[in-house]
């Protein structure tokens, strides 16, 4: 299925022309706008065919082709009845004026008399509500009391009402909210119109479920957004999914969907309910993507989608994140050139190549790109990350802050602009504002990582360990295969005196440094690619570590292996590493992996270092982590005896210039205990 | 526009960066650390004091401006043929992309010495080139520390739009990097560009550069900084000369605020100045008020009293005395209350001057200010100006005080005495604003003495010498008083000339171009009179007369036309009405305490209208008055005028020998006061005197004719003055005595000569008035 059929492509067309303007319609503007985006990324050869035709001649077939999908009856009916009106309303949705769209269609949702029961009161008043209007339109001969106030509305008209309503009350809340990080910010603030709609909504669903008819996706998603705002998950996602089933093109249902995925397992149960069609391997691609995953499926699938959609922005960008994830920053770098050549204006994930820019140093790019981005729209909240990001990466970090602020002012569920004005409040040492924002990006989004990792990092700058053990092995669940994040969870551990624990911690860093080396190097990973740590440097600081914690425990002998490990990493993987086969081995056969790619990796470990020598990589040179386990080796040859060796080590230490003064000691002991066993010797020879 | 940082800021700083780097020639050094600090250190007003018409060097600088001063000088080190300019091309264009911007304002400090560790740069400069360290409270200093603060504290668009401006800057210099570089392509100006292949025509530029083509052509606009700098400059300038804006720069002021977004307050006071002098009242107190409105967030609310005084001004000048009496009030009060010193001194003196100029409205607005308290006044000014040291403002009471006690009468010596003391204090604080008015107190002491040409001569060196710098109004003044001069001793083209050459000088400015427009009305009205042209003189007079608001005019110059209406209506022959407006014109200089030479010109002309009408013993006794009092405060042409009129009545009384003494004894120290009408007059009456001598003398022939003779030299004198001052009447007068004389010497045919001359004369130029006057009164 490489390429789809003309017929089928106009049909596809003809999907897409409808979820645009059913989504413009309802007010789902960056819905539209996506699809909108990907229904001109489709091939153009059609448009060929029909250039020769007069565009001005009135063509039947095509209109036929494209006409909306049919309807029921009464919903036409009912809209075009109230067609005005809904003029009316829509023009006061676009102006913002969300309680005044609402009023167009239901007056008075609100108590007009304040009772007694204050806690009932509304629930009451809205169940009748909906109940009218359930009742109301399929069977509108039914005598109600209340309903003289309740006009019948189309699906359209209620979605229309409803969803305005929420914004309404989302706008409340955040002004409710006031500054960013101020008193009111955070959880205190809540959307005051939530209850009433999901009751309201809730029923009317309920009764038209009775009747086996629905809300034409679209109300589906809806109930779905309020249940997910309300917290209630599990509902909003069966709510999601029965939207998905019932009108496929609407991508926020989608996005909403994503959101709501917490892990790859919950992905897999999802995935099981989905139905089969182009929207749903986005979904996955996406929702893969936003989860860090990079495997080779995911590119596959995205290569399978591509090809119906050469041109989508969004599908590159989403190429470009995986190589993200998968820290190949160069291919990503270029994918997203690519895609601000083709189409400059695109803001929409600029935020996300500009910290591909920041991690991997390119700061006249990310320059570049904040101009570009100032030029085009300063009050984005895309904008004022990327001018964020440029500010962090050149330390000016009161501006990064400010900038991040405002992007967050301007959206304030813009999630990595709250982790990244954690990471600056971290840089500030402003740990009690870092850990209120990084708590803040969580509770948007929990599958962030880096959020996790930064509120860990933040207690551990507390010396709150145990607190920062847990944010460290939340964010290792959602990557495991990230050092920074084992090396944290390590040191936590090692820090709370769990010292085995720790050491099997920073195995796993270890491990997972090297695959991701790996990773980059080769450019193909995966099972069948079988990891091989070639080429790869291991973290010295985290061998060394392992030493001292295996001097802890009295394991000298694992200790000093480590330590010669840590010195081997001086000159790489190309230098001599005689007999550090089996420390390695050891190393990785020790750890308890439970996962199978690692494991995988274990088993392939062996090969490591003939492979290590064959690439000849560079090591990390002297440092004073590899000069502190040189002194370390030195003084454990010198108390095993082994004069020759510990004076080797010592006078290196004085060729790097490093804890000189504590070499020559060691040195003159060395010489001194060399000549008294000399003395000795030659005593008991003569003796 | 920024607040402080421009494009060419930025390439002032490149230059800074090449000086320090010691790529600077020794020859080079001092004319580019000249060119920075010209543009560099904030000019103060004091400096730019009009010393010299103003050669400040523009603010917009070009590469250009680079190229001239660089391009003289070779590098120190390198490739030979190469000169400083290339290589500060070079370092402008390594700036190449806004990142590389951001860095070399961050880098800056490295140019600054290093407050912590002051070392010698000796122990930095490893690579073995010298780095000249600035330190941080040099001009440079300053200036590279002021422009890292200021980069500091822009946004990141702000940062975008410098850079914008920067890249356009540099462009025209793409050329000489090119010849000296192969390398350099036409996207050079962002590596980034180039670093991504883009090609030339591609959207992502339009995207990044939007408005890069189109503004190409425009120029740099300036930081508000340097705006506040102009504005600053255009109003010490509007304030100290009071004349409005050229039109041009006024345009390119407008265009230059109407780019920017924030206009700085200072240019609403600009736009009041201009709109004062305009005349526009609506527009100026919109303007004022609007610039207070703006400043007053900025500055504390003592400016609440400048306001206040600005305002009382501005009433003042558009005749709204109540109110700016009210104003002025108001703003003594407020400023005792600020213990502000210089506004109350300033303001308190600014309402003394007020009263003096117009007492009369002054008076109405209910404020009365007696003789005594005016110099209690101008004493409480000085002990003031004393305590505070404010040589300005003493100064300036000492020159005011000289003007009151010349006005009333005092010691002359005393009027000097003030006016050196305001000139040692203007010498040794170099207030050049204040010497035109000094020149011109000096001028009206020595035209009181009699010294015509002196006085003159100090207009001279006012008008040659400080003319740049006085406000225009002295300017005027003094052209004015040497057109009066002129127009006294007959000279009517070169008056109208001077007068004209004013006219650029006054354009626009309304009441300067009032005060002009009166001033030759005047000179006309008297050039009409005394050609008899009496219609012309009734039109100019109706067209002077105050029929409105009195105070549109100068006082002193409504003093004028009164003296003048008085003329005309003696020559008219309505001699009651002349008597009335004399007694209702003494009646008012008394009642405003007014100039003592107002008042007795005055008393002469009531003395000379009695002689007029044939009564000259009624008029004895106030003639002597006025030469009683002329002589006390030593206003010599008065006392002339007045011993004339004695002199006369003398004559009238038959005591022909004691005029003629009198006359004889005043006419030469008259001829030097510049006053031909004067000198004609006492020439006339002298031969009067002579001739009544010649009847008294009927006993010897010889003795009687000597005297004629002697009365037919003096009345060729008179006339020949009259002839210069076109004065027909006189002429008349002087044709008809001398017909008489030559009758009565028995020469018939002289006599018949004279009269027929007369008569032509007559015919030419009085018939027709009295022809008409013939019909009314039937003389």
């Amino acid at each position: 299925m490489s390429n789809l059929s003309e017929k089928q492509i106009t049909e596809l067309q003809t999907h897409l022309e409808g979820a645009v303007i059913g989504c413009a319609e309802r007010g789902l503007y960056q819905s539209s706008k996506w699809v909108a985006e990907l229904l001109n990324s489709l091939p153009k050869f059609h448009e060929d065919s029909d250039s020769d035709t007069d565009p001005d001649e009135p063509s039947d077939a095509p209109e036929a082709t494209r006409s909306r999908p049919p309807q029921d009856r009464r919903e036409t009916l009912l809209q075009s009845k109230e067609y005005h009106k809904y003029l009316l309303a829509k023009s006061f949705f676009d102006c913002r004026e969300y309680d005044r769209c609402t009023a167009v269609f239901l007056p008075n949702t609100k108590p007009r008399v304040p009772t007694v029961e204050t806690e009932s009161t509304p629930k009451k008043r809205v169940s009748t509500k909906g109940k009218d209007k359930a009742t109301a339109l399929p069977s509108p001969q039914e005598p109600q009391i209340e309903d003289t106030r309740l006009p019948k509305l189309s699906q359209k008209a209620l979605f229309f009402a409803i969803y305005s309503k929420y914004l309404a009350g989302e706008k409340r809340k955040d002004e409710e909210s006031e500054m960013i990080l101020g008193p009111a910010d955070g959880g205190v603030t809540v959307n005051k119109e939530l209850t009433s709609l999901i009751a309201l909504l809730g029923n009317w669903l309920q009764e038209r479920e009775t009747q086996k008819l629905n809300g034409g996706g679209w109300l589906e998603y809806l109930y779905g957004i309020l249940l997910a705002k309300n917290k209630s998950e599990d509902l909003a996602r069966r709510w999601f999914l029965k939207s998905v089933h019932i009108y496929p093109y609407n991508w926020g249902v989608w996005q909403e969907l994503s959101n709501l995925v917490d892990g790859e397992e919950e992905l897999a149960a999802i995935l099981e309910q989905l139905p089969r069609n182009l929207m749903t391997i986005m979904f996955i691609i996406y929702t893969n993507q936003e989860l860090g995953q990079y495997g080779e499926q995911i590119h596959t699938a995205l290569d399978q989608v591509e090809t119906y959609f050469p041109h989508s922005a969004f599908l590159k960008s989403q190429r470009a994140l995986l190589f993200y994830h998968a820290k190949q920053y160069e291919e990503s770098c270029s994918i997203f050139s690519s895609i601000l050549q083709t189409d400059p204006y695109r803001l929409d994930s600029l935020d996300n190549y500009s910290n591909v820019l920041h991690v991997s140093n390119k700061r006249p790019l990310l320059a570049f790109l904040a101009q570009l981005a100032a030029q085009t729209d300063k009050f984005r909240p895309e904008t004022c990350c990327i001018i964020g990001n440029y500010y962090s990466r050149n330390s000016e970090h009161e501006k990064a802050v400010m900038y991040f602020r405002r992007a967050l002012t301007l959206d304030r569920n813009f999630i990595s602009a709250w982790t990244l004005m954690g990471q600056e409040y971290v840089e500030m040492k402003n740990t009690h504002a870092a850990l209120e924002s990084y708590r803040r990006a969580i509770d948007v989004n929990r599958k962030d990582y880096r959020a996790w990792h930064g509120l860990g990092i933040t207690y551990e700058l507390l010396d709150m360990y145990s607190y920062a053990l847990f944010y460290h092995q939340r964010a290792a669940a959602l990557r495991p295969f990230d050092p920074k994040t084992w090396q944290g969870v390590a040191n936590c551990f090692a820090r709370v005196g769990k010292t085995q624990n720790a050491i099997r911690a920073y195995k796993r860093a270890l491990i997972a440094g090297s695959y991701y080396v790996e990773g980059s190097t080769a450019g193909s990973f995966g099972e069948d690619g079988g990891p091989v740590l070639a080429g790869g440097v291991l973290d010295p600081e985290s061998l060394y570590a392992l030493a001292t914690l295996y001097e802890k425990t009295g394991n000298m002998r694992e200790c000093a292996a480590y330590m010669e490990l840590v010195l081997a990493q001086e000159e790489g993987p190309g230098g001599p590493l005689d007999g550090d086969d089996d420390d390695l081995g050891g190393l990785l056969n020790n750890s308890q992996l439970n996962n199978s790619q690692l494991s995988a990796t274990a088993g392939n470990a062996p090969n490591m270092s003939a492979g290590g020598q064959a690439a000849g990589g560079q090591g990390v040179g002297v440092t004073a982590t590899t000069s502190r386990a040189r002194m370390w080796l030195a003084r454990w040859e010198f108390i095993n005896q082994n004069y020759q060796r510990a004076n080797e080590l010592a006078n290196e230490l004085c060729q790097d210039g490093v804890e000189v003064e504590d070499a020559k000691a060691l040195i003159r002991d060395i010489r001194s205990r060399v000549e008294s066993e000399r003395l000795q010797s030659s005593e008991r020879q003569r003796g | 526009m920024s607040r402080y940082l421009t494009a060419s800021k930025v390439g002032l700083l490149v230059l800074v960066i090449l000086y320090t780097d010691s790529d600077v020639p020794t020859q080079a050094i001092i004319p580019i650390l000249r060119f920075i600090t010209s543009r560099v250190i904030p000019q103060s007003v004091s400096d730019s004091d009009g010393s010299k018409p103003i050669s400040s060097p523009s603010l917009l600088l070009s590469v250009d401006d680079f190229e001239r001063c660089l391009k003289p000088f070779p590098v120190t080190a390198g490739l030979p043929g190469r000169n400083l300019y290339d290589k500060y091309v070079e370092k402008l264009w390594a700036l190449n992309n806004l990142h590389v911007l951001h860095e070399f304002f961050r880098d800056l400090k490295n140019v600054l010495v290093d407050p912590k560790s002051p070392s010698p740069p000796a122990a930095q400069a490893g690579s073995g080139r010298n780095v000249i360290q600035l330190a941080r409270v040099s001009p440079l200093g300053v200036f590279v520390r002021r422009a890292q603060l200021e980069f500091a504290r822009l946004q990141f668009d702000d940062t975008v739009k410098i850079w914008e401006a920067f890249v356009k800057f540099r462009a025209p210099s793409e050329r000489t990097l090119q010849r000296r570089t192969s390398t350099a392509t036409t996207l050079t100006f962002d590596n980034n560009l180039s670093a991504l292949h883009i090609s030339p025509d591609s959207a992502l530029i339009n995207a990044v550069y939007p408005n890069f083509q189109q503004v190409k052509s425009k120029p740099e606009d300036l930081s508000t900084e340097e705006m506040e700098k102009l504005l600053e400059f255009q109003i010490e300038k509007l304030q100290r000369l009071g004349n409005r804006l050229p039109d041009e720069v006024r345009d390119t002021c407008k265009h230059m605020l109407l780019r920017s977004a924030a206009v700085p307050s200072l240019a609403h006071f600009v736009k009041f100045f201009d709109a004062w002098r305009a005349g526009d009242y609506t527009t100026s107190f919109e303007s004022l008020h609007r610039y207070f409105d703006y400043t007053m967030h900025t500055r504390d609310r003592s400016f609440y009293q400048y306001a206040l005084l600005h305002m009382a001004i501005l009433e003042a000048d558009f005749g709204c005395f109540s109110e700016a009496v009210a104003a002025i009030n108001e703003t003594i009060s407020t400023a005792r209350e600020n213990q502000d010193m210089n506004c109350l001194n300033f303001s308190l003196s600014w309402l003394n001057n007020l009263a003096r100029t117009y007492p009369k409205e002054v008076k109405r607005a209910g404020v009365s200010i007696a003789v005594g308290s005016e110099r209690e006044g101008l004493a409480y000014l000085k002990s003031k100006a004393k305590e505070m040291k404010l040589p300005n403002l003493l100064s300036s009471t000492l020159l005011n005080e000289s003007k009151w006690i010349l006005s009333m009468g005092d010691s002359v010596p005393q009027a000097f005495e003030r006016v050196y003391q305001a000139g040692h204090l203007n010498v040794m604080h170099d207030f050049q604003n204040m010497f035109g008015s000094q020149l011109l107190v000096t001028g009206t002491i020595y035209g009181r003495l009699g010294f015509n040409q002196v006085s003159e001569s100090y207009c001279d060196v006012l008008l040659d010498c400080y003319r740049y710098c006085s406000p225009v109004d002295e300017v005027l003044r003094a052209s004015c008083r040497k057109a009066h001069s002129a127009v006294q001793l007959g000279f009517y083209k070169r008056a109208t000339s001077i007068l004209e050459d004013l006219q650029p000088l006054v354009r626009r400015n309304l009441r300067s171009t009032q005060y002009l427009m009166t001033y030759s009305a005047l000179m006309r009205l008297k050039h009409a009179l005394r050609k008899h042209d009496l219609d012309a003189a009734a039109y100019l007079l109706e067209q002077l007369s105050p029929t409105g608001s009195s105070t549109t005019i100068d006082p002193d110059l409504s003093f004028q036309v009164s003296l003048l209406k008085i003329d005309y209506l003696k020559r008219l022959g309505s001699f009651d009405a002349a008597y009335n407006t004399i007694e209702d014109l003494a009646d008012q200089l008394k009642a405003d305490d007014a100039d003592i030479y107002q008042r007795i010109h005055v008393m002469v002309l009531k003395a000379l209208l009695f002689d007029t009408i044939g009564k000259p013993q009624k008029g004895f006794s106030i003639a002597m008055r006025a030469a009683n009092a002329a002589w006390q405060a030593r206003i010599i042409p008065a006392l002339w005028e007045a011993w004339g009129a004695v002199a006369n009545i003398l004559g009238a009384l038959g005591e022909f020998d004691a005029e003629r003494k009198v006359l004889e004894g005043i006419i030469p120290q008259a001829l030097g006061c510049g006053d031909l009408a004067l000198c004609a007059q006492l020439y006339c009456w002298q031969a009067d005197a002579c001739m009544g001598l010649a009847g008294v003398a009927n006993d010897s022939q010889r003795v009687r004719g000597s005297w004629m003779t002697k009365a037919d030299m003096y009345l060729d004198r008179a006339m020949s003055y009259y002839k210069r001052i076109e004065d027909v009447r006189g002429e008349c007068d002087c044709m008809s005595k001398k017909s008489t004389i030559a009758s009565a010497r028995g020469d018939a045919g002289l006599a018949e000569d004279w009269a027929r001359r007369y008569i032509a004369l007559y015919d030419t130029h009085l018939k027709a008035i009295h022809d008409s006057d013939d019909e009314g009164d039937g003389e």
